[in-house]
């Protein structure tokens, strides 16, 4: 065997990969190879400093979080299905290819004239009726489609035929009472999904204006304004949903949204504003449990922000002395 | 058949169980079927990049694959052997989304911060002398670990941190026993030329 062959023999060994016959021939050998005997011992140090060294551990608290947030996450996944994934999928129920095929076919003779029908129809707006469920005084008006995202994929030179592909958008004007709880949802849903922070701005904005602080919060509502003020990108969009938050009752989702800001975001006004919010329930006894007293006590530890260390400590202290 | 053959197969026909009835659309069934493996992809994720934060974004995007690709599953393969691939493949292509400032836990060893006494100041400065010195080994390993190669600092985690057969890490990667021998021993000489000093 070649010396080289004994170092690799070596690391399945520190690796506990060695097998019997194999372990007898490295023993054998490091009998004799002071070289390798060095080797060993210089692994067997790295092991040493690695089992010292502190690691990240999965606590259950870390993985209670990540469960959470999948959650949220799954719901927003569910509801984003596009019509046409769903449709795409139903075709699976056909066993046989030929009723795919003949479906397919249908479907797409439908589809064709469907689009046909939208390009050519005459101006003019309709209501949505029943398109948008759950609208009660609010009325929402479809206006002309218009194409977008138009793509020219092939067009021979001299040849009368082109391909293109391109999107049919249909604007949809709709008014109605910000009280609305259609509207609001509506809203909700533009806040996670709109790609303009403008616009994600300017809806917070407009929800956390109508929110009354003794109203039982709408849970998709109540959803979105967490999950825009934990993961949204744009930093004022998520002061703004944290503002809304603070006028629902504090109940375990809002909680542990709050923590979560206090722990992990990158904005140390908005870490400020969560101890500010939740130093009024904590001294006055309303919201004392070990997760908040926790969150705060990290906090007080280990916040790179000098001002939000000692802000925590003074809240966490004047807990304790009552 | 032996025991832990009774036992794998087992768990291959409740996963096969959860995987229909999530394609049926069953959420609980998806979520029960997350929570059998769950703990481990987190903590591979976590010990991959060393923040629990990324840790959690790699945990979403992995089942969020899992969720979107089960229709397709073949069934071909163990449940755990594509979602662990998922798992590496997701860690491979991370990218950290936030600098977080790098800091370890110390809440479990730092106690009462009040008291004026000679002992527990003493006690204090000793409590934060060796916070201070396992920060310090932390920052050094997690240095030592971002020296590696992706493909390297994964097989070294699978490895050394989570204790994975070298054939299981090469079902997981999609590579072969001899490539992942290959990094881990190339992954554990850099690692430890760059400990040099501190061993």
């Amino acid at each position: 065997m070649k010396h080289n062959q004994f170092e690799d023999l070596l690391h399945l060994s520190f690796y506990h990969e060695l097998d019997a016959d194999n372990r007898a021939v490295l023993d054998d050998h490091l009998r004799n190879c002071a070289e390798c005997r060095a080797e060993s011992e210089s692994l067997a140090k790295l092991d040493s400093f690695l089992v010292r060294s502190p690691r990240i551990d999965v606590s259950d608290q870390l993985l209670d979080e990540a469960r959470r947030e999948l959650r949220i996450a799954l719901r927003l996944e569910q509801s984003r299905r596009s019509f046409w994934v769903e449709w795409l999928e139903s075709l699976r129920i056909f066993g046989s290819p030929g009723a795919r095929l003949a479906f397919g076919g249908i479907a797409t003779l439908v589809v064709g004239f469907l689009i046909g029908y939208l390009v050519f129809m005459p101006s003019g707006g309709n209501d949505l009726g029943m398109a948008v469920p759950g609208l009660s005084q609010a009325s929402a008006r479809r206006s002309e489609p218009r194409v977008a995202n138009f793509r020219l994929i092939h067009q021979a030179v001299g040849a009368e035929e082109v391909e293109f592909t391109f999107d049919m958008v249909t604007p949809v004007l709709m008014r109605g009472n910000l009280n609305d709880n259609a509207i609001q949802r509506v809203m909700a849903q533009a806040l996670l999904s709109d790609q303009n922070p403008g616009a994600r701005l300017m809806t917070v904005s407009a929800l956390s204006n109508q929110i009354e602080a003794s109203k039982t919060p709408d849970k998709e509502i109540k959803t979105a304004l967490i999950q825009a003020m934990k993961n949204d990108a744009n930093v004022g969009v998520r002061r703004e949903a944290l503002k809304a938050i603070q006028k629902f009752p504090i109940d375990k989702d809002i909680k542990d949204a709050l923590l979560f800001v206090l722990k992990s975001e990158s904005n140390p006004s908005m870490r400020i504003d969560v101890i500010n919010f939740l130093e009024k329930p904590v001294l006055a006894r309303q919201l004392v449990d070990s997760d908040v007293l926790n969150g705060l006590k990290q906090s007080m530890q280990s916040d790179n922000n000098n001002y939000i260390r000692i802000r925590a400590k003074n809240v966490y202290e004047e807990v304790n002395q009552q | 058949m032996s025991l832990h053959q009774d036992e794998h197969t087992s768990e291959t026909m409740i996963d096969l169980d959860l995987i229909q009835k999530a394609r049926g659309g069953d959420m609980g069934a998806f979520e029960q079927l997350v929570f059998r493996y769950d703990k481990q992809v987190l903590s591979i994720a976590a010990r991959y990049v060393q923040s629990s934060e990324d840790a959690k974004d790699i945990y979403q995007e992995v089942f969020l694959r899992v969720y979107r690709s089960l229709p397709k599953f073949q069934l071909r393969s163990q449940f755990s052997t594509w979602l662990f691939r998922i798992t590496t493949n997701v860690c491979l292509t991370h990218r950290t989304r936030r600098k977080r400032h790098l800091h370890t836990s110390l809440s479990q060893d730092s106690e009462d911060e009040h008291g004026a006494s000679v002992t527990d100041a003493l006690t204090e400065m000793r409590t934060a002398d060796r916070d201070a010195e396992r920060t310090d080994m932390a920052l050094h390993v997690s240095q030592a670990m971002e020296s590696l190669s992706a493909k390297q600092k994964m097989v070294f985690t699978l490895k050394y941190y989570e204790d994975y057969k070298i054939r299981e890490i090469a079902e997981m990667m999609g590579l072969a026993e001899g490539t992942v021998k290959r990094y881990l021993f190339a992954a554990t000489k850099k690692v430890r030329t760059s400990l040099q000093d501190l061993l």
